[in-house]
């Protein structure tokens, strides 16, 4: 399985790094560092911690973009949610757990289902590449040019 | 594998690979109408080349550039970085509150978990 895997430790306990994950998400997600499937047109991004919660941009003119749905939600130990940009033939999958430890909270984030992409995107008749390719493409198109070099 | 990071963070690189988005592609077909000469191009193409994202193959005389089909692994790799990015921002935004809170910050100095 084709996954990308990270980790990070807060200084505050579970259930406060759960909340700003989920319902804050709009205090720390680089939404206008390229991290918006819609661009310089997103203003806000939402995740809704229940199941069957919305993953989602809020654009300037009102309009929502809808990149996934929270497919398990634990508060404050889990969230489980699908992640497909508009362009994808399939979803990956986005799990992030939250582990006490001591007064702070270790945050695994695990993305995966990249695989998926791959038969989808050949099925759409890409002469190379398969379906990472239109991935890369979004990622491409949306990362923008702040980290040029 | 942060090289797909790099090979994707530079400009020209990404107009490479956008390029190659419709298909495979010679150094001087890729390099008719950008700002940099043929040389540069066929040095961003060993960069991506190296980073697992593209390939390339002879054909005749002419060799093409391709994206390379194994590239899931790359962009895992890519995304990683991008998450580690945005969860540096999410730690940020936690320890922020913490330290606004009624004196109460709790313990533990490393922001960074790597597995």
């Amino acid at each position: 399985m084709t996954a990308a895997r990270t980790s990070v430790r807060v200084a505050a306990p579970p259930d406060v790094a759960f909340e700003v994950f989920t319902t804050g998400i709009g205090r720390w997600w680089p939404l206008h560092a390229g991290f918006a499937y819609a661009g310089e047109r997103a203003q806000e991004i939402f995740l809704e911690p229940r199941t069957g919660g919305r993953f989602y941009e809020r654009l300037v003119d009102g309009d929502e973009l809808q990149v996934g749905t929270v497919i398990a939600c634990d508060p404050p130990r889990r969230i489980l949610f699908s992640w497909r940009a508009p362009d994808w033939d399939a979803a990956t999958e986005v799990e992030v757990t939250f582990t006490a430890e001591g007064g702070a909270t270790r945050v695994d984030l695990e993305h995966r289902g990249f695989e998926r992409l791959g038969p989808a995107g050949e099925a759409r008749g890409r002469e190379f590449g398969g379906g990472w390719v239109t991935v890369l493409g979004a990622f491409v198109a949306h990362v923008g040019d702040h980290e040029s070099s | 594998m942060a090289a797909a990071l790099d090979a994707v963070g530079d400009r020209t690189r990404r107009a490479i690979l956008g390029r190659l988005l419709d298909g495979p592609r010679s150094v001087a077909e890729l390099a008719d109408g950008m700002a940099v000469g043929r040389p540069a191009v066929s040095q961003h193409l060993k960069v991506l080349k190296r980073a697992g994202l593209v390939n390339d193959r002879a054909i005749g005389t002419r060799r093409l550039y391709a994206l390379d089909p194994q590239g899931a692994e790359a962009l895992a790799s890519y995304t990683r970085e991008l998450w580690r990015a945005a969860l540096g921002q999410f730690a940020e935004a936690v320890d922020g509150l913490v330290d606004a809170g009624p004196g109460e910050r709790a313990g533990g100095t490393g922001r960074e978990a790597r597995p």
